[in-house]
């Protein structure tokens, strides 16, 4: 058998899930090929220590019942030995671009492109809020009016819950003047990204602060007034 | 930039610039300030910039070596030399305007004391018209404590002859405050619309778009006393203040709560809306401080403080994420020239974000089931192997080790990269996450070799898989071990492979796992020595390092440090390290004159340094560059 021979074999035995010294003529030309007997025993090696790996499942449960009506070990196992070079440079590839979006540009929170975690809540609770609930009949009628209503009603709920804004979100969405805030999660309007996301939270102190130093600088005249404007 | 006038914008560039240069020559400097312009504001700023002592901070900088070398930046010479007489230009135009000369300004009026504080725009106040000027303009004064009362005098009457000359002065009124009498000058630079305030009262002057404002600082420089907190006695300015360095030149102190009002509220006319996980942020945050240092090191310093207890679970959990001490520089040699190190908790990560994600592919409705199967499989095997690693990682270029430099296959430096990784446990018998990965890593590279290098080349002669048993530093261990098997000695195991012709450099590439540590690089020598590296040789506890650290950062989580007094040496001494990043049809002189650019770039300062602390309640930012003149005259 030639050593090309032998990775075909090899993948074939892999792909029947079995071990590569349970077959004769892999054997016999490991006995002899210092190179092959070392790529069987790197698959046997690989493959074992991925299936050692624990998946990480401790905050959702839901998750677990999620993925593992799609996903078991075989099937990973099965993708990985009847692919293993393309499975190997696909994780390890990925695994550096995630990482790489991971520490770069991970939004922690609900940046529109993903379901809203109203999805995942099973428990909505509503009947934790304090009794001072919105009440829709006394809803102001300028656009002014509303969204200040909404803005102060969302922010008691806050402080009172003690939930993040994001959370009050979800958990009472209907709320007039919800449109304030920039979920995203019913238009699946792209995000901007996070430091966008921070210059547009900002906006209010930096527009301030802007026009109140644009005010100071006019103190100083100019020779061209027309430059003022 | 168009509406606050480019000619504006000029004036007052050139006025900095002009400043700094000429302050240099004054004997003078200034006594430090006896007391803060932060007791005679209010406690209820929203932002508010502060200068201390400027004129002995410019000219402490501009007598030291780090201003010598900007001064001597080709780029900027050029274009000292072709701008001059447009600088010296917008200077007289500064000097008819103000009625002072550069120097005046800079050290007369801005070089003792200065602040410039800015509170949320006043939601009904009749009294102030400014307000009406737009629904988002802020109350802003400017305090500035001059060196000389008379020359406060001279500028303010001259802004005002000025304003009575364009029509814009409105009026100039005695202003009677516990028993003292000031002129009140009010200008209207907008027309009606607006109205700006302008007052001297002994070295004090004051400038704001808030009568109110005007009034209550002056009550306070009178009467020394008020029944409102000011300021200087608000516990978030007082803690923010302690955690910036205290001579620092320039401070920012940012409060988030009287903007909380503003903040809930959609603004008027705005597109855009508050992303509700900035107003979590913004809700939990108690502080923001910023300070420059100028002097022989100009270093730039921010802290950001919240209440852990407002804080969301989610924003906790990322910041906890990415916290801790970045260990890694501590498995780096002390005299490494470049480093990037960090801390990302992937597998916390993961917990909070994977089953949103798992989620999304399962639920995806444009997809049969095979492919949302596959996505599911892909996304598990990445999180699989991703959960395993971290949190500390890093990357560092560095000389090359000792003794391997002058073997003729050796580059000068060498690249080393660590990742942390996490222990598996199967039934009780612990295995290695290394054992998974080495033989893929090694496969990995050896393909990768056999892709650089050129085609034709004998792959085998090429790649020379050597097995490298050490149990110290010393690299006459290294032996070739025939049966391609790792071997274990000291619980040290090896792989190092030769044989990366195309990179224009000889290079080599090796790893271990070690302590719970994967480390690879292009030395094996430099590999073995960073596995077996003490804590007390190490970058991370160098005393240069921490010298160039700022006190206020004692375990950053993320860094960023390069020693570019060394990298200036290797490029001067090394040019062809650049080789295999330049396009192949640049030709020579271009080729020069980029690493002569480079070259007097890296010339600017002797080392950079930017890092970030990241805590259960805080955040410290710090970037810097300092010049160390006895180590590189």
């Amino acid at each position: 058998m030639r050593c090309d021979e032998f990775e075909i074999r090899l993948e074939e035995i892999l792909d029947e899930r079995l071990s590569p010294w349970s077959d004769p003529l892999l054997k016999e030309h490991c006995s002899q090929c210092a190179a092959c007997r070392g790529r069987a025993a790197a698959y046997e090696t690989m493959l074992s220590g991925l299936a050692l790996c624990e998946v990480p499942l401790s905050n959702d449960s839901h998750f677990a019942e999620h993925v593992l009506a799609e996903v078991n070990r075989p099937t990973l196992l099965r993708l990985a030995r009847s692919h293993p070079w393309t499975f190997a440079a696909s994780a390890l590839a990925a695994a550096a671009l995630i990482l790489i979006v991971v520490s770069l540009s991970l939004r922690p929170w609900n940046d529109g492109s993903l379901p809203g975690p109203a999805n995942i809540v099973h428990s909505p609770p509503i009947k934790q809020l304090p009794a001072e609930q919105p009440q829709h009949s006394d809803e102001p009628q300028t656009l002014d009016e509303l969204a200040r209503a909404a803005g102060d009603k969302y922010m008691v709920l806050v402080r009172q819950t003690g939930e993040s804004v994001a959370e009050v979100l979800e958990l009472v969405p209907d709320l007039p003047g919800s449109e304030q805030f920039s979920t995203g999660a019913s238009t699946n309007e792209a995000s901007p990204g996070w430091a966008a996301e921070m210059a547009q939270g900002l906006e209010p102190v930096t527009d301030s602060t802007r026009s109140a130093i644009h005010s100071l600088w006019l103190a100083i005249p100019t020779a061209d007034e027309d430059t003022r404007s | 930039m168009t509406s606050f006038g480019f000619s504006r914008l000029l004036h007052f560039l050139s006025a900095l610039t002009a400043g700094l240069w000429i302050s240099a020559g004054l004997p003078w400097h200034l006594p430090a300030a006896e007391r803060s312009l932060a007791a005679l504001l209010p406690a209820d700023v929203g932002v508010c910039v502060e200068g201390r002592d400027i004129a002995r901070h410019t000219q402490d900088f501009t007598q030291s070596e780090l201003h010598g070398r900007i001064a001597q930046f080709p780029p900027l010479v050029a274009w000292k030399s072709e701008n001059g007489t447009e600088l010296a230009k917008l200077a007289g135009q500064l000097r008819e305007q103000l009625g002072v000369t550069p120097s005046e300004l800079w050290n007369g009026l801005l070089g003792k004391q200065a602040m410039l504080a800015v509170w949320p725009p006043r939601s009904s106040d009749a009294a102030t018209p400014a307000t009406q000027g737009g629904p988002g303009e802020g109350r802003a004064v400017l305090l500035l404590e001059a060196t000389d009362a008379a020359l406060l005098d001279r500028v303010l009457n001259h802004l005002v002859d000025l304003h009575r000359k364009s029509g814009h002065w409105k009026q100039s009124q005695p202003l009677e405050i516990g028993g003292q009498t000031c002129t009140l000058h009010v200008v209207q630079p907008k027309g009606q619309s607006s109205r700006l305030y302008l007052v001297a009262l002994g070295n004090l002057g004051l400038m704001s778009n808030d009568e109110p404002l005007i009034r209550q600082v002056l009550t306070r420089e009178i009467a020394a006393k008020s029944s409102e907190r000011t300021l200087a006695e608000l516990p978030a300015y007082q803690a923010g203040m302690a955690r910036l360095a205290p001579d620092a030149a320039l401070r920012l102190f940012l409060n988030p709560r009287p903007w909380d009002g503003m903040m809930a509220v959609p603004r008027q006319g705005s597109k855009s809306s508050v992303p509700p996980w900035f107003l979590d942020l913004w809700k939990a945050a108690d502080y923001v401080t910023a300070s420059c240092e100028l002097g022989s090191q100009l270093r730039g310093e921010a802290f950001l403080h919240w209440d852990r207890a407002t804080l969301s679970q989610t924003a906790a959990d990322v910041l906890q994420s990415f916290s801790g001490r970045a260990g890694f520089c501590d498995r780096l040699p002390n005299n490494a020239w470049l480093v990037l190190a960090g801390r990302v908790d992937v597998r916390r990560l993961i917990d909070r974000f994977a089953p949103q994600l798992f989620k999304e592919i399962v639920a995806r409705s444009d997809k049969n089931e095979n492919q949302r199967r596959g996505d599911a499989i892909g996304l598990l095997t990445v999180v699989t192997l991703l959960s395993n690693f971290g949190p500390d990682g890093g990357i560092c270029l560095a000389p090359a080790p000792v003794g391997s430099a002058t073997k003729p296959d050796s580059a000068a430096f060498q690249w080393l990269v660590g990742m942390e990784t996490q222990p598996l446990e199967n039934g009780g018998n612990p295995t290695a996450l290394a054992d998974a990965l080495d033989p893929l890593i090694a496969s990995g590279l050896s393909r990768a070799a056999e892709l650089l290098n050129p085609r034709g080349s004998a792959p085998g002669p090429q790649i020379q898989r050597t097995e490298i048993i050490s149990s110290s530093a010393n690299s006459s261990n290294v032996t070739d071990n025939k049966e391609g098997q790792p071997i274990e000695t000291d619980r040290l195991k090896l792989t190092h492979l030769r044989g990366y012709t195309a990179l224009g450099l000889p290079q080599e590439a090796a790893y271990t796992f070690v302590q719970g540590y994967f480390l690879g690089g292009t030395s094996p020598t430099g590999v073995v020595q960073s596995a077996f590296l003490a804590s007390r040789d190490s970058l991370g506890q160098s005393e240069t390092f921490r010298r160039r650290m700022s006190p206020r950062l004692d375990a950053p989580s993320h860094l960023l440090y390069l020693d570019l007094a060394a990298l200036r040496r290797l490029l001067t001494t090394s040019p062809e390290i650049l080789a295999p990043l330049a396009p192949k049809d640049m030709d020579r002189a271009t080729k020069k004159r980029t690493l002569d650019t480079l070259v007097s770039l890296l010339r600017l300062a002797d080392s950079f340094l930017a890092a970030v602390q990241i805590d259960e309640s805080s955040i410290r930012l710090s970037v810097g560059v300092a010049v160390d003149s006895e180590r590189n005259p």
